[in-house]
């Protein structure tokens, strides 16, 4: 293949040596890069794909940055990590496309109310600005929504933003921070002596480093695997669906409580439906392909929920693997018998509005050698002794 | 290449030549599919049957990258489908049974005595 040589930021030849790896390129890793190359350090950040990924869970993400419906264990981690969107594109320099004019997840069945009722109640403690709407009310803050919809719980400060320029503007602002970014390069395994992190093995040669933040989503287990560490993962491919630009009518993010919908319409006009259906996805190869029956499903709740769009039409569905963990919490932490690993993946599918935050908190780390409180509920070891098949403490 | 700058490629997203020009040169772009995440040609409506071609000879002829190096990923609906099409049929398929976030059924951490067994964990997916 004829190639005329290429001058961009990204060097082409073999990187050797370096402070930090950071291994996967999605929401997580390319902002732990941004924070560490901003912070000063050397940064190499892999991704065995090509410039804009495919077949990770950044790239099939709706895109919803929320508070609300989070585990209450995660609300401080979410008060501390969305106010980071911001700022975010200032300092980035780059349009995301973010907005923040509210979500909220509402019901049509009279006896799920009272949970919302309560969840609200829960995180209103929490610390966070939400309250409920109801009937006639709710029909007028977001008009509509299906008449059928009895109550909902609204967030005025959550929102949604573009993950695909999100991610690609983390991994820019990394570059020009000092970041060195190395595409289709496979991180094969990791390499410890005496109990510490020493090198990466990729595909493009050995990289030495004395840390390692493992960013790789679902393809973190392989190579956690590699210094003997147990994630307790398991691959779900998740898919998308959008529809052609239509004039705006939406500006929230809608939730159907016990239902699969995530609905929102993005700046460019197009209604973005995920909702957590799943699609066919090979782990080996990151090839996916789309499970015919949560179009249609995940179709019949959108109009459902939001009658009008009836007619919208979709032009493209596309989907992506996530890292489930046990408890469908992420792991983050460093692991006590391979000092310099810092393992965050395992997001379960609610990473994208958390990471900015979540990157800036590992650079903090990497650099104090303080752990956040904010990021040790989550600590690998909750599972039972690292190296073992986890044995969850919450059964 | 003697084609102008402005000259429009992907008319469904105004997306210029002198964008993907751009696009190549300064980022790790090098297959249509990356050129059209970074600049959105073939992102629109009719999804690049239009531009797709198109792009595919800028790039053999501005990147000397061989055509047919890798096509342009198409994914259903090969046309756009309305919304109630699509529904329509959903009884019919018998998989999946529902979203993810319903089908788990683990508890989640630190949810101990939190009864959502109605809900998906965490509410909504994004």
């Amino acid at each position: 293949m004829k190639r005329m040589p290429r001058k961009t930021g990204q060097e082409n030849e073999a990187m050797k040596s370096t402070e930090v790896v950071v291994v996967g390129a999605g929401i997580v890793g390319a902002s732990t890069a941004y924070f560490l190359a901003k912070a000063g350090l050397n940064v190499a950040l892999i991704d065995c794909r090509g410039v804009t990924g495919s077949g990770g869970a950044s790239q099939a993400c709706a895109g919803g940055v929320r508070h609300q419906g989070r585990v209450p264990i995660e609300m401080p981690l979410a008060l501390y990590a969305i106010p980071f969107w911001k700022i975010l594109e200032e300092e980035l320099e780059t349009d995301l496309h973010y907005r923040r004019e509210g979500m909220t997840i509402v019901t049509d069945e009279e006896n799920l109310v009272p949970r919302i009722e309560e969840r609200v109640a829960n995180e209103q403690l929490l610390g966070l600005d939400i309250r409920m709407v109801y009937g006639e009310d709710l029909r007028r803050l977001i008009p509509g929504i299906s008449p059928r919809m009895l109550a909902g719980s609204y967030c005025p400060i959550d929102g949604h933003a573009d993950p695909l320029r999100t991610v690609n503007a983390l991994v820019s602002a990394a570059q020009r921070r000092g970041a060195v970014v190395k595409w289709c390069c496979k991180a094969q395994c990791l390499v410890k002596e005496n109990g510490r992190i020493v090198a990466v093995n990729t595909s493009n040669g050995k990289i030495r480093c004395s840390q390692v933040v493992l960013s790789a989503g679902a393809w973190s287990r392989a190579l956690a695997a590699t210094v003997g560490v147990t994630l307790p993962f398991e691959p779900f491919t998740l898919q998308m669906m959008v529809t052609r630009r239509c004039p705006h009518v939406l500006g929230q993010v809608l939730g159907w409580l016990g239902h699969g919908i995530s609905l929102k319409q993005v700046p460019s006009g197009g209604f973005v439906i995920g909702g957590g259906w799943p699609g066919h996805g090979d782990l080996a190869t990151g090839k996916t392909a789309l499970m015919p029956g949560s179009m249609a499903k995940s179709a019949f709740t959108t109009i459902a929920l939001f009658p009008s769009l009836s007619k919208r039409s979709v032009i493209r569905a596309w989907a992506g693997i996530e890292a489930f963990s046990m408890d469908e919490m992420q792991v983050t932490g460093p692991i006590s018998g391979v000092d310099g690993l810092f393992i965050a993946a395992g997001f379960s599918g609610h990473g994208f509005a958390i990471g900015p935050g979540v990157g800036s908190l590992i650079a903090d780390f990497i650099t104090t050698g303080r752990l956040s409180e904010l990021l040790s509920p989550f600590n690998l070891d909750r599972f039972g002794s690292s190296g073992t098949e986890g044995k969850r403490n919450a059964e | 290449m003697n084609s102008p700058d402005d000259l429009v490629i992907c008319r469904c997203e105004s997306v210029t030549l002198g964008k993907i020009r751009e696009c190549l040169k300064s980022s790790a772009a090098r297959t249509v599919n990356e050129v059209k995440k970074l600049t959105r040609a073939g992102m629109g409506v009719c999804q690049g049957r239009t531009c797709a071609r198109t792009v595919e000879l800028i790039l053999e002829r501005e990147d000397g990258t061989q055509l047919g190096t890798e096509p342009y990923q198409v994914r259903p609906p090969i046309r756009p489908v309305p919304l109630d099409d699509l529904a329509a049929g959903a009884e019919d398929f018998s998989e999946p049974t529902g979203p993810v976030s319903v089908v788990m059924l683990r508890k989640p951490l630190g949810t101990e005595g939190c009864d959502e067994t109605h809900a998906p964990k965490n509410g909504a997916r994004e």
